[in-house]
């Protein structure tokens, strides 16, 4: 244990790497540079730190990931099916023997804007921005339970733990701004790094922190440069554990973050407008959970937490943060097996409108073009019925929706059949949607490698493309 | 590009959901027997060593084609159904056999034109096939011995022990396997670790909580051969092993007050008094699925039985609160995916609809199927305490539903226990009792009959105690989950564990006591280089404290940390709850959340779950460090300053206090100029940087 004391040096390797990933070391190291180890003076980042070089030209610097976990119904949402309708009640043959009854979405659609994109009753926010969606139909992934198909919606795999989309982006492009993570998860559940730097992980932030006084701050800066002594120390021989140098890496970037993360959400002083437009004000009106005609699984309670973290989310994509993933639903949210349309109905109240001013503000404030919204479930739901007016889950096909950071607008990507049951046309798989985002942000799935155990390991898998289709 | 194969897993697979089942065409005999005689032996022969369920179980399938069943070879891979009955000109797999596409099938030699034309006429004749696979109920014998062949399912058979070269290392039967493995790889085991690093991993890994200095200073002064030998039986004999233990048990029972009603609290200290007691694991089982119809001597043992049964409500409030239990039945005490097969038959584990019912009409036909979250019909303990009662409901043996809904129910399916686990000559429940078979469920679950049980919780105490499992997905143990890094090793424990009466402690001290364990978790660079993953179990992993340790770890200082269990039901004004200055305070497992359970990766509560994530956030430094929200610091402070005024020596018992050791020269050094080169609080300070550092919240 104490043999090394003596001997301890900074693993320049592991703080650079921090460094590069926009989770810090930058501070510890200048530090360790000029050998003011208990000076007390702040540690000051001045350049962006940046990833690998982008492979390509990258037509978006961030994404919001927002993720409806559970399994929305893409028919009582923006998958307009009219055939459904028509044929209620039939059976569905289910290839052979077996057989469904279908069962019509009980939500009305209508065309919006220009683009005449279909978008249902229940998600006037969405529709608001109907020309700038661009909705993918033909989704698949590989698993219909949720814990699986969650997983893989995060990782692209069902089974192995692997890395994140979110880790992936962060690993290959790193942060823009060095005074906040590259990659925050707002709210619920975000992937983990796997075999990736634990500091490609993403951050969530102490919402609660106010900016701090001079005097705390000089505090803090003396007790993470002892920190980090301490962890030198303790990191002697242990190069290879990348999570002990992520850790102080994470100390400091937590420093960082003291000043800058507390700026970077406040809300007050957003005006008005800008509230209104993502409707945080707006009361959650649909009665509360007492009044519902019938029992069903709802994310109900959430509408003002959603509406002012989707604020928070535009604001850091605005300071240059790579990433931000929220989450809401779990497994259960929009897990309507029973009670399909009145369970959609009270998500969409929780949602829509924040989503849909969130994307609203973006494009006015120019940032749409670069940053990418993302959204969508672990898989959707049957177009036959389930339970009682419910919908079992479906990975066959469904929809997710994109908007901005280079997707065509007002468009629909990929086809399913009338009755939404197969994809028949542009099958994307959950990776095809990870690498084509990938790619928009100047990644090339066939080109992000990692190396575990000797061996290259990229994202995707070996069929995995990027649908330029989908792309402006 | 060859990693990117390994960890493919699956491709354009459902594992569960509402797939399509094969068409019911009643094939005639004469086309039958084509099938049989032209084309299965050619398909057995060139096409199932990449395409078909064992070629999957062995992550060997390509294409995420399956051609072992009419199901899979109609709904076909990646690249869409193989082919279509009537119309060879449009089926995939007769381009593939010609050659004709992007995919040359076989690849390494074209089949002969006869076979193929074979294959053409078969097609055009519309493809009789009579392989079942996964469409019907199994009882094909062929379909369930090849089920059975997957390693998880087979017999528990104890292996002989491997040769290994470096005879002076095992110091347990366990060492062998694994050292057998590191030579073969051409590797050495990494170095022991040192006395301290290991006194800390083993009070740690059997107590979650850290050993104090004077067990420390104890144990290096102790040159007795068994010195390591007298802790580890001293840790597992402390009351503290139970609470350690119990709070990795309850991740898999998604154990979450808020969810249970009716002081389920009492569930969980069962849990601990039960590891404590090192109650039989096969007991432990009995208990938790009937305990109400077991026989008790004395009140006490009846209160007992209905306790650790309140396991069955755990999903009370859920809509279906059958298939919760089948969830938690099927993924913590079987690692099988069985909630799949609700819907319809499982797609690789041969897992049908009727083994999913078989079960569930085991619990349809007990009481817990009809309770309601509601304050009628509670009964009361000796204790006085009330809990919601178990017993058995009305006895009969369950519908399956078609597609699990509700309203479309299917063929009435017998009690049983699955097929692929038990072979197809199991008398059913009915045949056996005239109760629910709970009983039944639970003894047949912790027998040595059944293949899973041991390995599973084998698997999940080295696990518990090394942060690396054997099997990777340590509830998945089917066609889908990860193959076991060493079966031999897996198996070899397992066998002991049955042997052992079940007794977790002894599965757990042997584990403790070898030389596998006793590695340091550095590892050596070729190890680094060839095993960079440790699936050898080369050395000892580094490994993160979870939230129930941070949390022990912080709060054993100032008054200490209580060693009894709080009172229920618990009134909100209980003293002992959270981090508040002053008061012991209840162990983290008694806390909500675990005490620090958002911040440093508590237990899910809503699923069953089998491993920790080690997150690494700034959040959680600024709270360690941060004297308004942790009075740990001060605590420590308080401490230092009643034992020593000197700085060296305030430096030095900082240092004891917080990481059970002695400070270096250097550190001695650096500690007193810190505490000298500021105003205020600076030793409570100096110990929150010994609070906040890696030393701290990991372990080497």
């Amino acid at each position: 244990m104490t043999d090394n004391h003596l001997h301890a040096k900074v693993s320049r390797r592991s703080l650079l790497r921090g460094a590069a990933l926009g989770l810090g070391g930058l501070g510890t190291a200048g530090l360790f540079a000029h050998g003011g180890l208990f000076a007390g003076e702040p540690a000051v980042a001045s350049a962006p730190i940046t990833g690998l070089q982008p492979h390509h030209a990258p037509k978006a610097k961030s994404l919001i990931w927002l993720m409806w976990g559970g399994g929305p119904s893409q028919f009582d949402w923006i998958t307009y099916k009219p055939e459904l309708t028509k044929n209620a009640g039939k059976s569905l043959d289910l290839g052979g023997g077996k057989t469904g009854k279908i069962i019509a979405p009980e939500v009305s659609f209508k065309q919006h804007g220009e683009s005449g994109l279909w978008v249902s009753e229940l998600f006037p926010g969405f529709a608001s921005v109907a020309d700038e969606l661009c909705v993918i139909e033909s989704m698949k992934c590989d698993n219909a339970g949720h814990p699986g198909a969650f997983k893989q919606m995060l990782t692209g795999y069902d089974g192995k733990p692997m890395p994140s989309l979110a880790s992936w982006i962060v690993y290959g492009r790193g942060a823009a701004n060095p005074n906040l993570p590259a990659s925050v998860n707002l709210m619920g559940g975000s992937g983990s790094s796997g075999f990736l730097p634990a500091s490609t992980q993403g951050v969530s932030l102490d919402l609660q922190a106010k900016p701090p006084s001079d005097g705390s701050l000089s505090t803090t800066r003396r007790m993470l440069d002892a920190i980090g002594e301490h962890n030198q120390m303790f990191g002697v021989n242990y190069d290879f554990a990348d999570v002990l140098s992520a850790r102080t890496a994470a100390g400091e970037l937590g420093y960082r973050m003291i000043t800058a993360a507390p700026e970077a959400i406040d809300l007050s002083k957003e005006s008005q407008a800008t509230r209104d437009l993502y409707g945080i004000d707006e009361p959650e009106n649909f009665g509360g959970k007492s009044s519902l005609e019938v029992p069903v699984l709802n994310i109900g309670g959430h509408k003002k937490e959603y509406a002012e973290r989707c604020l928070m989310a535009r604001r850091l994509v605005e300071r240059g943060v790579r990433v931000v993933t929220m989450e809401l639903g779990g497994r259960r949210g929009w897990d309507h097996h029973n009670h399909v349309k009145a369970g959609m109905t009270i998500n969409a109240k929780v949602v829509d409108r924040a989503i849909g001013g969130l994307i609203a503000d973006l494009k006015q404030r120019g940032l749409l073009q670069t940053t990418i919204v993302a959204i969508g479930g672990e898989f959707g739901r049957t177009p036959f019925l389930q339970g009682t007016l419910g919908r079992d889950h479906y990975p066959r096909a469904y929809t997710w929706v994109v908007a901005g950071g280079g997707f065509k607008r007002g468009f629909v990507y990929g086809q399913s059949d009338e009755l939404g049951k197969e994809v028949v046309g542009d099958k994307v798989h959950v990776t095809d949607l990870h690498a084509t985002l990938m790619w928009q942000l100047g990644l090339d799935h066939k080109r992000l490698a990692y190396k575990v155990g000797g061996t290259d390991v990229l994202p995707g898998e070996r069929f995995t493309q990027v649908h330029h289709g989908m792309l402006a | 590009m060859a990693g990117v194969r390994t960890w493919s897993l699956i491709i354009a697979v459902y594992t569960c959901g509402s797939a399509l089942t094969s068409a019911d065409v009643k094939p005639n005999p004469a086309d039958i027997a084509f099938f049989e005689s032209k084309i299965r032996p050619v398909l057995v022969a060139n096409c199932y060593s990449c395409h078909s369920a064992e070629a999957l179980a062995n992550k060997k399938l390509k294409g995420g084609l399956l051609l072992d069943s009419r199901e899979a070879i109609l709904r076909g891979g990646d690249d869409g159904p193989a082919l279509v009955p009537g119309n060879p000109e449009k089926s995939a797999l007769l381009m593939a056999m010609r050659w004709q596409g992007d995919a040359k099938m076989p690849p390494k030699e074209q089949l002969p034109k006869t076979v193929i034309e074979d294959f053409a006429t078969w097609i055009a004749k519309g493809a009789a096939d009579p392989r079942e696979g996964n469409a019907v109920p199994v009882g094909t014998p062929i379909d369930l011995a090849a089920g059975r062949a997957h390693w998880a399912y087979k017999p528990v058979v104890a292996p002989t022990l491997p040769m290994v070269k470096d005879t002076a290392w095992p110091a347990d039967d366990l060492d062998h396997f694994v050292l057998a493995r590191i030579e073969a790889a051409g590797l050495a085991p990494a170095e022991p670790a040192s006395q301290f690093e290991l006194l800390r991993r083993v009070t740690y890994a059997l107590t979650g909580l850290p050993p104090t200095a004077e067990q420390t200073d104890a144990f290096l002064a102790d040159s007795a051969p068994d010195a390591y030998a007298k802790v580890v039986d001293r840790l597992l004999a402390s009351a503290d092993y139970g609470p350690h233990v119990a709070s990795r048990w309850l991740d898999g029972i998604r154990y979450n007050p808020r969810n249970y009603p009716y002081n389920i609290e009492l569930y969980r200290d069962w849990v601990i008094r039960a590891f404590n007691a090192d109650l039989p694991y096969d007991r432990f089982v009995a208990m938790q699925f009937a305990g109400d119809l077991l026989p008790a001597t004395n009140p006490s043992e009846h209160d007992d039985n209905l306790i650790a049964a309140q396991v069955l409500q755990l999903s009370l409030r859920e809509c279906d609160p059958v298939e919760g239990l089948m969830q938690v039945v099927g993924e913590t005490f079987l690692a099988t995916t069985l909630t799949c097969a609700k819907c319809h038959n499982h797609k690789f584990d041969l897992f049908t609809q009727h083994d999913y019912y078989g079960i569930a009409g085991i619990f349809t036909s007990s009481l817990v199927a009809r309770n309601r979250i509601d304050d009628k019909n509670l009964v009361t303990l000796s204790t006085g305490l009330k809990v919601k009662p178990l017993s058995e409901g009305k006895v009969a043996d369950t519908n399956l539903l078609i597609r699990g809904e509700k309203d479309q129910p299917g063929p009435v399916v017998p009690r049983r226990f699955p097929f692929v686990l038990t072979g197809d000559q199991q008398v059913p429940i009915s045949g056996q009792t005239k109760q629910s078979g709970r009983l039944e469920l639970a003894r047949w679950i912790a027998s040595s009959e059944n293949p899973l049980a041991a390995r599973v919780m084998t698997n999940r105490v080295w696990q518990w105690l090394t942060d690396l499992p054997i099997v990777g997905t340590p509830s998945d143990f089917g066609t889908t989950g990860e193959a076991p890094v060493d079966q031999a090793l897996l198996d070899h424990l397992a066998s002991r564990f049955v042997a052992r009466n079940w007794s977790l402690k002894a599965l757990t001290r042997a584990i403790v006591l070898s030389s596998t364990f006793r590695q340091s978790s550095r590892p050596r660079p070729a190890a680094l280089e060839r095993d960079s993953r440790n699936k050898l179990f080369s050395r000892m992993e580094v490994r993160r404290l979870t939230c129930e340790e941070i949390f022990d770890s912080l709060h054993r200082y100032g008054a200490g940390l209580r060693q009894d269990f709080p009172p229920q039901p618990v009134a909100r004004d209980t003293p002992g709850f959270g981090g508040k200055k002053g008061g012991a305070v209840y162990r983290a497992i008694f806390q909500p959340n675990a005490g620090l359970g958002d911040l440093f990766d508590g237990r899910n509560g809503d699923t069953p779950t089998d491993n920790r994530q080690a997150s690494v956030q700034p959040r959680q430094i600024s709270y360690l460090i941060d004297s308004k929200r942790n009075a740990m610091a001060s605590d420590v402070a308080a401490l230092v300053i009643a034992k020593a005024k000197d700085p060296d020596g305030q430096i030095r018992q900082a240092y004891r206090l917080c990481y059970g050791r002695d400070p270096s020269p250097e550190e001695i050094i650096r500690g007193v100029k810190f505490i000298a080169s500021a105003k205020g609080s600076q030793l409570a300070m100096f110990c929150a940087t010994l609070i906040g550092a890696n030393e701290f919240i990991y372990l080497r």
